[in-house]
Formats: structure tokens, C-alpha cells, sequence
């Protein structure tokens, strides 16, 4: 049982969430500088990849990408 | 038959290529995770904000509060990846003039539109079960309090999948109607979440298709039967619509 659990314990927990956040931001700017993209600038898709955690990258590979 | 198993394969391959099933396990699994572990370093992160005599009685949380935290984000975040994965299933298609070659072929119209319905189905309740069933484990190992029977995740699964029937469904006659992608999603999303503003009604909240979110804080069926009639019934005319849709549309 993890009840009294301190912080660093708590940080151990969200590491494969972290690693999953910085795996997905790195595979969409790789992808992001071979695509061809819709709706908004490269820079600007880079921007919202890195700023917004886990949403920017997925919306940038819903609706920033023209299909193949 | 042939046009249904062809097209649903070709959906399969399609969520690989396009990435649809990594927009998806996002949305739904990752807050199972997220969800517990942030409500229980929130009395953490605010410790210096708040007295600590406070801070037990602002931030006592139990595993079902855990639940309910993740189907509130499931609505309001979930919903947005769901859609946005589905809204450019059929317009895509349509203008980008794909779908004219397997037509010609003489694939049948309803199939396809089928096909892509359980296709998408398929997909969000596999992540949704594993998503609940993961949020389940981090409530009951992080929380104290009663656990969460499998029982009632069973019964929130079940409740969620049929309000996901609806949200697919919705988007995929938008999809038909629109020309673009966002503006298909944007569509959807408008009518999926008024169906929370109708909630805010009382006599209208049995009837809403949100009400069965709001039956997975008790998880009683018989309180949820009205609006799972509605849910299915609506889904259905929405299904029709899309097909009849489908199948006026002048393809090039």
C-alpha cells in the first residue's frame, strides 16, 4: 500500500508518463520536419508540440499533418 | 458483406498509418494514469498554500473520487480526441476523391460508413476498457477507502461505451456533411457537449445522452435506461442519416 507516500516516491510513479510525453514530443517534431503540414507554419506546429503536453503533439498529428 | 470486411481493414491500417490509435490511447488511457497520481500529489503541491489542518479536510480523497475525476476528464478531454480521430473519415475521403475507385469497384455505400462506424467503436472501447481498468488499479493501490468492485467498472465501462456509440456516431454524420476535417469536429464537439447544458435541465437530464456519464458516479441501469434507449435510438437515426447522406453525395 502506497498511503503515506512522499513526493520523490510520487515522482518515481509519473516517471514512464514523463518519458511517454518526451517519447511522443520527439517523435512528432521528427515527424513534423520530413511532413507536409496544414493550417498553420512548421515553427508554429513546433510551438504547440513542445508547449502543450500530450495535446500538442496529438493534435499536431490529427489535424497538422496532410495525409499521405 | 466483402465491401464491410475490405473497408474494415482498411480502417485498421488507416488508424496505424495516420496515428489515430496513439491519438486515441492518449486520450483515453493516459489520464487512468495521470488523473490518480495528480489528485494524490495535490495535497502535496498546495501544502505550502493551504494549513495543514485544511488540507485533510479540503483534500480527503477515496478511489471512487479517483474514478470520477478520470470520467470527468474523459468527457471533456476524451471526448475532444475521439472526435478529432474520427471527423475526417468520411469528407477525407470523399474530396481528396479516394473512395470513387473502390466505388466504381461497387462497394456498397452503407458498408463503408458501417465499417468506419465499428471500426472506431472497436477501437474506443478497447482503450476505454483498458483505460478504466488501469485507473481502477492506481485508485485502489493510491487511495484509502472502499475499492472499486470490478462489478461497477463493468457497469461505468458499459455506460461509457454507449455514450461513445452516440459521440462516434454524431461525428461521422458531420463528417459526411462537412468538407473539412476540423470543421466536422468542431460540429460534433458543439452537440456532444450541449448534451451537457441539456443536463442542466431537470426534466430534460434523463433524456440526454450525457446523463449516462453523470449515472457513473452511482451505477445503477435502471436509473440509466431511459437515456440509453435515447443514446442508442439517437445513434441509430444518425447512422440512417449518415448513409442516406453518403450515399446522395456526387462524388467526382
Amino acid at each position: 500500500m502506497l498511503g503515506n507516500m512522499d513526493i520523490e516516491e510520487m515522482l518515481k510513479l509519473l516517471t514512464p508518463v514523463i518519458v511517454l510525453q518526451f517519447v511522443l514530443m520527439i517523435f512528432c517534431l521528427v515527424k513534423l520536419k520530413n511532413d507536409k503540414v496544414k493550417y498553420l507554419p512548421k515553427w508554429t506546429w513546433a510551438l504547440i508540440i513542445i508547449i502543450f503536453n500530450f495535446v500538442g503533439p496529438i493534435v499536431y498529428l490529427l489535424l497538422g499533418r496532410e495525409r499521405d | 458483406m466483402t465491401t464491410f470486411k475490405a473497408y474494415f481493414k482498411k480502417e485498421f491500417i488507416e488508424g496505424i498509418r495516420q496515428y489515430k490509435y496513439i491519438a486515441l490511447a492518449t486520450g483515453i488511457i493516459l489520464f487512468s494514469i495521470l488523473d490518480p497520481i495528480m489528485l494524490k500529489l495535490l495535497p502535496t503541491f498546495v501544502s505550502n498554500k493551504i494549513p495543514a489542518n485544511l488540507i485533510h479536510k479540503l483534500f480527503e480523497f477515496k478511489t471512487k473520487d479517483a474514478l470520477a475525476n478520470y470520467i470527468k476528464d474523459l468527457f471533456q478531454i476524451g471526448t475532444l480526441f475521439v472526435i478529432f480521430t474520427a471527423a475526417g473519415s468520411i469528407n477525407e475521403e470523399v474530396y481528396s476523391q479516394k473512395i470513387v475507385f473502390p466505388l466504381t469497384k461497387g462497394a456498397s455505400k452503407s458498408q463503408i460508413v458501417m465499417a468506419k462506424f465499428l471500426h472506431f467503436l472497436v477501437a474506443v472501447c478497447f482503450f476505454l476498457f483498458v483505460g478504466l481498468f488501469l485507473n481502477r488499479y492506481y485508485a485502489n493501490l493510491l487511495f484509502e477507502g472502499q475499492k472499486i468492485a470490478i462489478s461497477d467498472t463493468i457497469l461505468v465501462y458499459f455506460l461509457l461505451c454507449i455514450y461513445y456509440l452516440f459521440v462516434i456516431s454524431i461525428t461521422l454524420l458531420f463528417s459526411s456533411f462537412t468538407k473539412k476535417n476540423i470543421s466536422a469536429g468542431i460540429l460534433a464537439c458543439a452537440a456532444s457537449f450541449s448534451t451537457a447544458l441539456l443536463s442542466q435541465f431537470e426534466k430534460l437530464k434523463k433524456f440526454s445522452p450525457y446523463n449516462l456519464i453523470l449515472l457513473t458516479n452511482s451505477v445503477d441501469l435502471q436509473d440509466a435506461k431511459i437515456a440509453m434507449l435515447i443514446t442508442v435510438f439517437l445513434t441509430l437515426i444518425f447512422l440512417v442519416t449518415t448513409i442516406s447522406r453518403f450515399n446522395n453525395l456526387k462524388l467526382n
